[in-house]
């Protein structure tokens, strides 16, 4: 009993520790740098001079600061963001005197969100996002006072926000076969997170990058393919190790069903040749017995015989 | 004040235009604004509100299954958008502040969806996305022939959120997900193999599949904010189940027209039900010079399964056949993850992270297969299968902001990832085998810069280099580079792009090789100098070629050191403009996708590999996919838009026609605010 108590005391006093040894830098919590003599004005005062923001700010998620009425000063409405005003008003205007956006350097616009947004799981690694690394910060793609979309204050509404960047996306998503997202099925973050992700789980090191894992750790493709989740007895141990763009890519393809190739059974080949160490007792991926004859078109179609391709309960040649 | 109403004038008109320029998308429904901007005043809440609705027109004359595959949409009635906003003005509410409702495609469209937000500040935050989406998917035939699977099937994803307490130190949520996939198929079976049930020589008969597959997903979680510390905790369970039945009655002679094998009626029932409970368990801290949080998850996963299978029809011997398949069995796999993950702020310009990660999947499972045949011959097996997959890497990204105009990235990854496999395949009784371990270690670098000389130039390229000791597949990643570059310029209204990326992988054995080089290029356009007036145009080069190692039978010759080639060279373009004129709003686009594949005339040319015809033609697969368009919408009073479009899709293949097709839709609808 004494030994179970251990682990959950430890892990207790290893917060308390920490929390007291952070309690006077949580106090300068702020990267947000203001003058000492500034004071806060509060937003109504703001509002007299800047008639054309406050009108529709009721709409905005960070209206919910001042209609509170009980954050501090320095979260609250315009000043949560753009900080104290006094010398603002003093000056009669002037981008000199306040926080002005976008910020001088990509890492103080990251660090003036991240003060309010950054506990959460889905920004978790928005430090080590390819995003962020290129200068793509939180104004990039948020548009605090100008948004055209209710959810999230994007300044375009997906996919064209991301294909403002992505020209190459837009080619894969105009293709004969693709996941509808200009149809407006889908959206760009249905699969990906902007912020970062975490390590992927499939295939190795960073990429692919910005895949948003789903509910066991998984690719997002899972997530509404649900036939090809398993768990099955018998696994397509590719699915599992290198993911579904092993074979399919994820946007569009003039492939039918998204795959890599026209045909069925190059894909296959290229793998199940027998060679080298590779596949699951590194011997090589299996090559095709005698009996499978490629220059009879019944066998070019593999997936006709091999129909659980990405996995089965019962066969492990995946036939049934 | 004049100046504030510019300012607000300005403000609506940029919305306005960000709202017009689209990218090329289907024709309906309009997007053109409708009725005041600021909405109307209610009982201290702001409402907002449209409607679009209107007839989809549609002729298609070729292939109807290939159209269906890739546009699908039908004529009839739809309510092809909605949009409600009801906002409070001052957030106090007596049941709610906010409520955000849209719609697309409802009452008939392949592609229906429907998100609600209803909120009330500080008490709770409630978020519904529902969708629906028709999918329609013919036989695997591009290469003209062979394809027997076909989905005609519906897929309904629903998922409800509920935050209690969203701004305040102790919060709750709970959730809710739903996938149903349902609908009519035809699937494939191998049957009456004369040297037993994996006996590659049978023959294939078509299945009526009717697709019953339910995922259920129930969320419970709560977050704490406690001493600068935040924990957040989230469990989940995952119920899942395919109750997809199989059949066929009638007469089938089969695929092989030389085997008298054939299927006069088949049954199989194949339920299996399963379920993954998981947990997720975040925490976070956030202090002046250093950003930490760790990240835990695990989930169970198990699926139990039970086939029961008959058939009746002839052999090849033209004997009578009556085979009777049993299966039964379950299958594990619990997935556990960890990552931790500290960024460091030493400087202003310095941002340093560094993330471990653990993934640890462990999937097993037991079948016990038995097939009579004919009362005669039996087999009575056990099959035991895992497979284990266990990465660990550690990740460091750096980056230096040199100058406000420079700055630098760079980062290292090492990841270990060791496989433990084990693949049995033997009678009841059998000593079970080793399992076999594989390592694979990879090094990757990175490094990237980015430059902006000028306020309105950027410039960025990224670099990625691996190096792995052991890929699983010969398609994976071994030695591998991955370079990018982008420049950016824009001037006010204009906005011009440029983007060059390459993606080269060499995976070489003795014996097989496989390389794979891809490049695109592409760039982009956009001007909108007038709020009547503007245009934007993308072009898109894709070449992708590879070669790989491949070994196989043909007529009982074995042909190894082959080589599988394949060359693409896609060219994609879209073109989107806008005319305001008075009342009368006009939106052309095009679309095109080519791919002008290695360029050859004909199907079959022995430019490398197999001298087999079907090896030839897979080597390159030339199409033309296009798609221009066009609306009319006028603006007939301030609340109400009549509309007017046409949008045609032409598919071609260049050496098969058999799936070829024309199809020229429209619409007429009505858009109005009240």
């Amino acid at each position: 009993m004494e030994k179970a108590l251990i682990l959950p005391r430890a892990l207790a006093l290893a917060i308390l520790v920490a929390a007291c040894a952070n309690a006077q830098s949580l106090a300068n919590n702020s990267n947000v740098q203001t003058p000492a003599s500034n004071t806060y004005v509060g937003s109504m005062v703001c509002k007299t001079c800047h008639p054309d923001v406050w009108f529709r700010f009721y709409k905005n998620p960070h209206f919910k600061s001042i209609a509170a009425g009980t954050e501090k000063p320095e979260d609250t409405g315009c000043e949560g963001c753009h900080g104290p005003g006094g010398a603002h008003v003093k000056a009669h205007g002037g981008k000199a005197t306040i926080i002005f956006f976008p910020r001088p350097s990509p890492r103080a616009t990251l660090d003036a969100c991240l003060r309010c947004h950054s506990e959460t799981l889905s920004r978790a690694n928005i430090h080590r996002s390819p995003h962020t690394l290129n200068n793509v910060v939180c104004t990039e793609c948020h548009s605090i006072h100008k948004s055209t979309t209710p959810k999230f204050l994007l300044s375009k509404a997906q996919p064209e926000l991301c294909y403002g960047c992505h020209t190459e996306v837009r080619a894969d998503f105009s293709m004969p076969f693709k996941h509808r997202v200009n149809e407006g099925f889908m959206a760009c973050s249905d699969c990906h997170n902007p912020h970062g992700t975490f390590a992927p789980t499939w295939r190795m090191a960073a990429r692919p990058a910005l895949v948003e894992q789903v509910i066991g750790n998984e690719e997002a493709c899972l997530k509404c393919h649900i036939d090809k989740r398993g768990p099955f007895t018998f696994e397509h141990p590719p699915v599992r190790v290198e993911g579904c763009e092993m074979c399919h890519y994820p946007h569009g393809s003039s492939n039918s069903r998204l795959l890599r190739r026209p045909v069925v059974f190059t894909m296959c080949l290229e793998c199940h040749n027998g060679v080298g160490n590779f596949g699951r007792t590194g011997t090589g991926d299996p090559m095709l017995s005698p009996a499978h004859n490629m220059a009879d078109p019944r066998y070019q179609n593999c997936t006709n015989c091999h129909v659980r391709i990405h996995g089965s309960n019962s066969d492990p040649l995946f036939l049934r | 004040m004049r100046s504030s109403v510019r300012t607000l004038r300005l403000s609506i008109a940029v919305v306005l235009i960000a709202a017009y320029c689209r990218a090329q998308q289907p024709v309906a429904p309009t997007n053109e604004p409708v009725g005041s901007t600021r909405g109307d005043d209610w009982h201290g809440y702001n409402i907002l509100n449209s409607f679009e609705t209107g007839y989809r027109l549609v002729s298609v004359s070729g292939n109807e299954e290939m159209y269906r595959a890739q546009v699908n949409y039908a004529n009839g009635v739809r309510l092809l958008s909605s949009f409600l906003s009801v906002n409070s003005k001052d957030g106090h509410g007596k049941l709610f502040d906010e409520i955000v409702l849209t719609t697309l495609g409802l009452g008939g469209d392949p592609y229906e969806s429907a998100t609600l937000r209803v909120q009330k500040n500080r008490w709770y935050e409630y978020d519904l996305l529902w969708r629906r989406s028709d999918y329609a998917n013919p036989g695997l035939t591009t290469d003209g022939g062979g394809g027997e699977h076909v989905l005609n099937t519906t897929y309904t994803l629903q998922d409800d959120n509920l935050t209690l307490l969203p701004q305040s130190h102790i919060r709750f949520s709970l959730g809710y997900s739903r996938s149903v996939q349902d609908g009519a198929g035809i699937s494939t079976v191998q049957l009456f193999n004369p040297a037993g049930p994996f006996d590659p020589t049978g023959d294939v008969f078509p299945l009526f599949t009717d697709v019953k597959l339910v995922q259920n997903e129930y969320r419970l979680g709560g977050e704490i904010h406690w001493l600068g510390f935040v924990l957040n905790v989230m469990h989940g369970w995952v119920d899942f189940k395919d109750d997809t039945p199989y059949q066929f009655s009638g007469f089938s002679p089969g695929d092989n027209p030389t085997n008298p094998t054939s299927l006069t009626s088949f049954l199989r029932n194949e339920p299996n039900h399963g379920t993954s409970p998981y947990w997720r368990i975040g925490l976070f801290q956030n202090v002046r010079l250093v950003n930490i949080n760790a990240r835990f998850t695990y989930s169970g996963g198990t699926r139990d399964f039970i086939l029961n299978e008959n058939a009746i029809g002839t052999n090849q011997f033209g004997a009578a056949a009556n085979q009777q398949t049993l299966a039964f069995g379950n299958a594990r796999r619990p997935v556990g993850t960890g990552n931790f993950t500290v960024s460091v702020f030493p400087t202003e310009k310095l941002t340093i992270t560094n993330q471990t990660s653990l993934y640890n999947v462990r999937t097993d499972g037991n079948s016990a297969y038995l097939q009579f045949d004919n009362a005669t011959q039996s087999a009575d097996l056990l099959y035991f299968e895992f497979l284990g997959i266990r990465t660990i890497a550690n990740e460091t990204d750096a980056k230096y902001q040199v100058k406000p105009w420079l700055s630098l990235h760079a980062g290292y990854e090492y990841s270990n990832r060791k496989i433990a496999s084990n693949s049995q395949f033997g009678f009841v009784g059998t000593a079970a085998t080793l399992p076999y371990y594989q390592t694979n270690e990879l090094n990757t670098g990175t490094f990237g810069f980015n430059i902006s000389p000028t306020k309105q130039l950027k410039i960025q390229l990224d670099d990625e280099i691996g190096r792995s000791t052991q890929p699983f597949t010969p398609k994976g990643d071994k030695n591998y580079n991955a370079l990018g570059g982008r420049i950016t310029y824009q001037l006010k209204t204009l906005k011009l792009m440029a983007n060059a990326r390459s993606d080269y992988n060499q995976n070489s054995v003795i014996l097989s090789s496989y390389s794979s080089h891809g490049r695109v290029y592409s760039g982009s356009a956009s001007w909108n100098p007038r709020s009547w007036f503007g245009f934007d145009a993308t072009y898109s080069k894709s070449h992708l070629d590879t070669r790989g190692g491949i070994a196989f039978f043909a007529q009982s010759q074995l042909f190894p050191n082959q080589v599988s080639y394949y060359v693409s060279n896609l060219h994609a373009g879209t073109f989107t403009g806008r005319f305001s004129l008075k009342r009368a709003d006009l939106y052309l686009g095009y679309s095109i996708v080519q791919d002008a594949g290695d360029g050859r005339a004909t199907p079959v040319s022995t430019i490398v590999g197999p001298n087999i015809p079907a090896f030839q033609t897979a080597q390159t697969f030339p199409m033309r996919f296009q798609s221009p368009l066009a609306r009319l919408s006028f603006r007939i009073s301030e609340k109400v838009r009549w509309n007017v479009g046409y949008q045609y899709y032409g598919y071609r293949e260049s050496f098969f026609s058999g799936e070829n097709y024309i199809a020229n839709t429209g619409y007429t609808s009505v858009l109005w605010s009240f």
